[in-house]
């Protein structure tokens, strides 16, 4: 599994937002614009172009799966994380923790110098 | 929705690889139509271009390995004419490209002279329907995110399908905000609100403000405000914000047994006035009439968090200042008074006589809900407390006085019925 997460990292702004959305749960296309916005505090938004081809790109690499719809051409199609969704946003964040860190221990180096 | 906004972009949906439109282009569609109740079209618009450029990029670099750029039937060829199973040429590039920049420049035009310049958007939309051209040429407009629509408007009283069950997760997940104020997002009539205790779907349906939940905690039992629903249903249609909460009063009534009622007295109150008259403070300004920010409800009305017009938006508290930023964006006074009656501790009356909608930054120390200084509070706070704050800021002032208060008595309510 550890294998399978590295292979997808680093993530694109774009799609770490669209999997952090999904952690809310199952969510329809607009849910997830949506619950991107609200988790940024409005600082990052994306539209129905980014999120389709994030979406199409995370199903490709079986990161979100699509729920059964009942087919009846009005329900919305509705998204979730997979276990190794989780694991690749999990990883996705220890990682950004990392850069932190980093970015940290450099900032005070450079206060400490100047 | 606007006609000629949804008609561009299902051109622009249709611009993209056959594949790709016929998997997400109905969701694209659907989606375009909610964000454009508080989104700019020029944002999604160009969103959407960009998309089509990946998506054909995307086929010309795998060079037909992507399953989306399979032979199917494609505007870039021909609407009915299928593409061959090979990478695109340079011929169907170039022809791609050039739609492309065409609808570039037919949406520039447009927002740069206005909708309301290009009437033939309108009237051939409209003749291409076989309906009536619309007056004024404007389809259908929605503000505070209720739907302005015609006199034959559907009422809704209650939902169709209604689903509670007690939350075991822990995860809280809100379809839409439940805030006081007008700012919604349309579900087309889905409702699905999770990880809740009863009382705040009761503050939901009934508006409270936060003097008047205090009052109704100290009645309800225990488990009101201890066990968490999740709560799912659904009606046919398009209701509004308004509208939710009617029906949430409905499921209330009929799933927890709830039984309300109103109680009107005389008790202390503030009104708030302005304190010198004729003469607002400096951050308190009269909205625009024509705000171009106030559909796209992106620009932020203090640098640093986000408030969508008809809503009032908080910041996070500073730690060192232990000071909150408030921003409300076309609001009415008297929408005000319901945050003021929080912050406040009592009841604040509207009496400043002043119409109309408002812009406004509030910056000040709160204290907690019902007035006074927090006792968990080692020191008292540095910034300013909210009734100076709103003197200072806001050139308005919270006068005491005597005034009709009204909180709710509960007469029933019970642990919901089976499903």
């Amino acid at each position: 599994m550890r294998h399978d997460t590295a292979e997808h990292l680093p993530l694109s702004p774009a799609t770490l937002h669209v999997l952090l959305a999904l952690t809310a749960g199952e969510l329809h296309g607009y849910a997830i614009m949506v619950e991107v916005t609200r988790q940024s505090g409005g600082q990052y938004r994306i539209g129905p172009g980014t999120l389709y081809d994030n979406l199409k790109k995370l199903l490709n690499a079986g990161l979100v799966e699509e729920l059964d719809a009942p087919g009846d051409g009005r329900t919305r199609r509705k998204y979730r994380l997979t276990e190794l969704g989780n694991g690749v946003l999990a990883a996705e964040v220890e990682r950004l923790s990392g850069v932190l860190r980093e970015a940290r221990r450099a900032l005070k180096l450079s206060e400490r110098r100047s | 929705m606007r006609k000629p906004e949804l008609f561009l972009y299902r051109l622009i949906v249709r611009l993209h690889p056959a594949a790709f439109r016929e998997e997400f282009g109905r969701e694209m569609l659907l989606d375009f139509e909610e964000s454009l109740t508080h989104e700019g079209a020029a944002r999604i618009f160009f969103d959407a271009l960009l998309s089509v450029v990946r998506q054909w990029a995307r086929c010309a670099v795998s060079g037909g390995a992507d399953r989306t750029c399979e032979a199917q039937a494609s505007l870039l060829a021909g609407q009915y004419a299928p593409l061959r199973d090979q990478p695109l040429n340079v011929l169907e590039l170039s022809r791609g490209l050039m739609a492309s920049l065409m609808l570039v420049g037919l949406c520039g035009y447009w927002l740069s002279h206005g909708a309301s310049r290009i009437r033939s958007f309108d009237i051939v939309y409209a003749a291409s329907q076989g309906g009536r051209i619309p007056e004024g040429g404007a389809a259908g407009q929605t503000s505070g995110g209720s739907s302005v629509s015609g006199p034959a408007e559907r009422r809704f009283t209650q939902f169709d399908v209604i689903s509670i069950r007690e939350n075991k997760n822990g995860n809280v997940h809100l379809s839409f905000p439940m805030s006081p104020d007008d700012y919604y997002v349309p579900t087309h009539g889905y409702m699905q609100i999770a990880g809740l205790p009863l009382l705040s779907y009761i503050q939901f349906a009934y508006r409270m403000n936060a003097l008047q939940v205090v009052a109704l905690r100290k009645q309800l039992p225990d488990w009101a405000n201890s066990v968490r629903y999740d709560v799912e249903a659904r009606v046919e249609g398009d209701p509004n914000k308004d509208d939710m909460r009617t029906m949430m009063r409905a499921l209330l009534a009929s799933r927890f047994g709830l039984q309300l009622h109103p109680v009107t007295q005389t008790d202390s109150v503030y009104d708030l006035v302005l304190s010198k008259p004729g003469k607002l403070g400096p951050t308190l300004h009269a909205h625009p009439a024509d705000d171009p920010n106030c559909k796209q409800g992106t620009a932020p009305v203090a640098k640093g968090f986000f408030s969508p017009c008809g809503t009032i938006g908080f910041s996070m508290q500073d730690p060192n200042t232990r000071s909150v930023k408030m921003a409300g964006r076309s609001i009415s006074l008297s929408q005000f008074t319901w945050y003021a009656s929080t912050e406040s501790g009592r009841t604040v009356l509207d009496k400043t006589g002043l119409a109309g909608k408002y812009d406004f930054t509030l910056e000040f120390a709160p204290q907690k809900v019902g007035g006074g200084p927090d006792p968990n509070a080692s020191e008292p706070p540095p910034g300013a407390i909210f009734p100076d704050a709103v003197q200072e800021q806001m050139g308005l002032k919270l006068v005491p006085g005597k005034g009709p208060i009204t909180t709710y008595n509960l007469d029933h309510v019970d642990k919901p019925t089976e499903n």
